[in-house]
């Protein structure tokens, strides 16, 4: 899970693992791992989530912590258009750091539609860097799932 | 033409089947017979075209034989040896040879063992050349490895003496002294096999690259947390830390403890094995856990190089992590005990005899004194004036602490004549006052201070009953007395007579007893003897009023005077009255106060049988006329 701070990273993988939500924001310092089982059309792979710190003005995003990953979510939160910018800059980063390996752009808080900051046209450009693209809502238990499961099938498709 | 004239497909078939071949093989290839004749071939000069050349002798005798060598000519165009030295050009050998060593690697099929010799052979003949080119390219690692093992040997020892300075003085310590003597080892091996209680509770192997878990062994009893996740925490402690302390890439965290546990984290170039270990676990078991993990590195290189999360690829690991516990149980089982010799089985028996005794002893000892106690504690309670209000036993001292009396006796004598040992006992009083008969009586004799004469009696209700003779004025004073005496509540002395009062009595009868007789018709005594009584009746009415006055009395004294019937009544009246004044002027002239004296002047006969004296004789004629005196209170 990468991504800006408080972009929803740790929420995201709350739902996902333990099906639970929290409004308290608590920042999640250094990294924090869970494990899902997720069933693909193959035999089942177990994932181990590394819920990264977020990246912000005092601290990047370890590359060390990277290193290994199979695949990994790229997480932006809707309401605040920054944390694209912050997204793209990671993206560049992680590829360089470790090479083509399967990812997903995650956009947060879909809950909050009204507010967002991301517009069609940013939506438009992530698309055309054919970047895969999931609207979710850890609040809302939105594509959560569907989030996980397709980068279970991008990690089977590259095996 | 040459060796340029094989034809294109033959060669590639001799490149597949060179590809397959082992270096030892290739080795042997070159040094065989074909390659020597292939020699032969070339020394002679014989012309690879030449396919006309003269035939073996052998081979002429055999026309079958020699049609076969035509025809393989005729398909080869020249000889097997002269077409293999063809394909052995340097140049060839050293475009297949990495790939050749790849895949002799890849197979394990002993190319390691077979290079060796080689390489040692290199290395020797490197150093002889020029030592500095080799210890130039080793320095870097020399450098290091030296550190870590030093670090590593120091590590040990000061570990082995915090033990042996722990245990040198405990009682553990004697036993092992003890065992150290019997087993014939010293006794700091003793200390340390005794002392290496650790366990091995869990063991990870993780994929260095990713931070996969490769296999996690645990022992039973364990209740793991997620191996999976441990695995990728552990991973991203180490990170941390490399990351956040700026070591060397090579360096990484190697023992992290955390209360009982220590975790033994051992890294390789692509596995890491970590131990979780209960207790002090010692340096040896990193020594096991680094060789573990070669052996690891050795069999499942490029299984490990691979490694994408699926861990039946490598189960064949399970048994080298396994070794890493058994490793922790040879070293508890490493003491041996010795049967007994027969000497020593008596010693043994000795010893334990004396202490079954020496505890028998100890209990009988530990009963006794408690009975002692006991019954210290009732002869404490049977005295009066000690009131115990609690006792009990702590660390082999009995403590009491009680009341006590200013009148009851010396505990500490108590004591004494008890069983126990004083040093034994603390005793600790508080003072009070005890209202136990013996001590009221105490109190009210040491108070009252009576004379021998008065016996004092002490009621159950506390009522004093006094009898015998006293003052009056020890009286009044123990009568004030004992009414400040705590515990008294009455006062009898209804058999105490006090001793004025009978002194008064007494005068009071001689007083009255005494007559004094007149010569008939006179107011004169009849006697000259009756001068010295009348001066003794002065002294006892001077004794009497004194007494009087002591027992806070008043008295008068009256003074009867008859006359006698010879003359008439007036006269007789007259007469009486006389005698009277006559007694009356003398005692007043003898300092009697005039206060105390009544005269009662009576015109009658004193009857006879009144008359008798101290004497009893019979009146003589001349003494019918008499006077006497009355006391009255």
């Amino acid at each position: 899970m990468v991504g800006a701070f408080a972009t929803g990273k740790t929420s995201l993988v709350a739902r996902f693992v333990q099906g639970i939500y929290s409004d308290k924001y608590q920042t999640t310092v250094g990294v924090k791992i869970d494990k899902k089982v997720v069933e693909t059309s193959h035999p089942p792979i177990t994932m181990l989530l590394w819920d990264i710190h977020g990246e912000d003005e005092f601290q990047n995003v370890r590359m060390s912590y990277i290193r290994g990953a199979a695949a990994y979510l790229l997480v932006i939160d809707g309401t605040r258009r920054a944390t694209l910018e912050v997204a793209l800059s990671l993206q560049v980063r992680v590829a360089k750091s470790i090479g083509d390996i399967p990812f997903i752009a995650v956009v947060n808080k879909c809950d909050l539609q009204s507010e967002w900051e991301i517009t069609a046209k940013d939506i438009d450009l992530l698309k055309a860097k054919n970047f895969d693209l999931v609207r979710t809502s850890a609040k809302t238990d939105f594509g959560v799932e569907r989030c996980f499961q397709r980068l279970a099938d991008k990690i089977i498709a590259t095996r | 033409m040459g060796k340029q004239t094989i034809p294109e497909e033959k060669r590639l078939s001799c490149d597949a089947s060179l590809g397959v071949l082992h270096t030892d093989a290739i080795f042997s290839e070159l040094n065989s017979a074909e390659l020597n004749s292939a020699k032969e071939i070339n020394e002679k000069g014989i012309d690879t075209e030449d396919v006309s050349a003269p035939e073996p002798e052998q081979n002429r005798s055999d026309p079958t034989a020699a049609e076969l060598q035509t025809l393989r000519r005729l398909l080869l165009g020249t000889s097997i040896e002269e077409s293999v030295r063809g394909q052995l050009s340097p140049k060839v050998i050293g475009q297949i040879l990495p790939a050749a060593f790849s895949e002799a690697y890849e197979r394990q099929a002993g190319i390691t063992v077979a290079l060796t010799p080689t390489v040692e052979k290199a290395i020797q003949h490197s150093v002889q050349r020029d030592s500095a080119t080799l210890a130039e390219a080793l320095f870097p690692v020399i450098g290091p490895a030296t550190r870590k093992s030093i670090a590593s040997a120091l590590g040990s020892l000061v570990e082995s003496l915090n033990q042996t300075l722990e245990h040198s003085l405990s009682l553990e310590s004697f036993k092992w002294r003890l065992e150290a003597r019997r087993t014939g080892k010293t006794f700091a091996e003793v200390v340390l096999i005794r002392t290496l209680i650790y366990q091995v509770e869990q063991i990870f192997l993780i994929h260095k690259p990713t931070g996969l878990l490769i296999q996690h062994v645990a022992i039973d009893q364990i209740a793991a947390q997620d191996p999976d996740l441990v695995s990728a925490m552990l991973t991203a402690i180490q990170d941390f830390v490399q990351d956040s302390f700026s070591v060397n890439a090579d360096e990484s965290l190697d023992t992290l403890k955390l209360g009982d546990f220590t975790l033994f984290i051992e890294s390789g170039p692509q596995a890491v094995l970590a131990a979780v270990t209960r207790g002090t676990a010692p340096q040896a078991l990193r020594a096991t856990m680094r060789s573990q993990l070669e052996k690891i590195h050795a069999h499942f290189g490029s299984a490990l190089r691979n490694y994408a999360g699926d861990q039946t690829t490598l189960l064949g690991t399970t048994a080298y992590i396994q070794d890493c516990f058994q490793s922790k149980f040879k070293g508890k089982q490493k003491v041996e005990k010795k049967p007994l010799s027969p000497s020593q089985k008596k010693l043994v028996w000795c010893l334990a005899a004396l202490l079954v005794s020496g505890l028998c002893l100890r209990a009988f000892f530990h009963w006794q004194s408690s009975r002692h106690w006991q019954q210290f504690i009732g002869t404490l309670q049977k005295e009066p004036g000690l009131v115990v209000i609690d006792h009990s036993k702590r660390g082999g001292t009995f403590h009491l602490h009680g009341l006590r009396d200013p009148l009851a006796s010396d505990p500490q004598r108590l004591l004494a004549d008890s069983k126990l040992r004083p040093s034994r006992v603390e005793l600790s009083w508080s003072p009070y006052l005890s209202l136990a008969p013996e001590f009221l009586q105490y109190r009210v004799n040491s108070l009252l201070s009576p004379p021998q004469s008065v016996s004092i009696d002490l009621s159950a209700e506390g009522v004093l009953h006094l009898s015998g003779r006293a003052t009056a004025s020890w009286i009044a004073t123990a009568k004030r007395a004992s009414e400040q005496i705590e515990g008294i509540s009455g006062w009898d002395d209804t058999e105490l007579v006090a001793l004025e009062q009978e002194e008064f009595l007494k005068l009071r009868d001689r007083i009255e007893y005494r007559r004094f007789l007149f010569t008939p018709g006179t107011a004169s005594l009849s006697s000259p003897r009756y001068s010295q009584t009348l001066y003794n009746q002065t002294q006892d009415i001077k004794k009497l009023i004194q007494t009087a006055t002591a027992l806070g009395q008043e008295t008068t004294i009256t003074l009867y005077a008859h006359g006698d019937q010879r003359g008439s009544q007036p006269q007789t009246l007259a007469l009486a009255a006389a005698r009277g004044q006559y007694i009356f002027n003398y005692l007043v002239e003898q300092g009697i106060s005039e206060n105390v004296l009544q005269v009662e002047a009576q015109a009658i006969k004193t009857p006879t049988n009144t008359l008798a004296d101290n004497s009893g004789r019979r009146l003589a004629a001349d003494e019918e006329a008499a006077a006497y005196l009355k006391v009255k209170r």
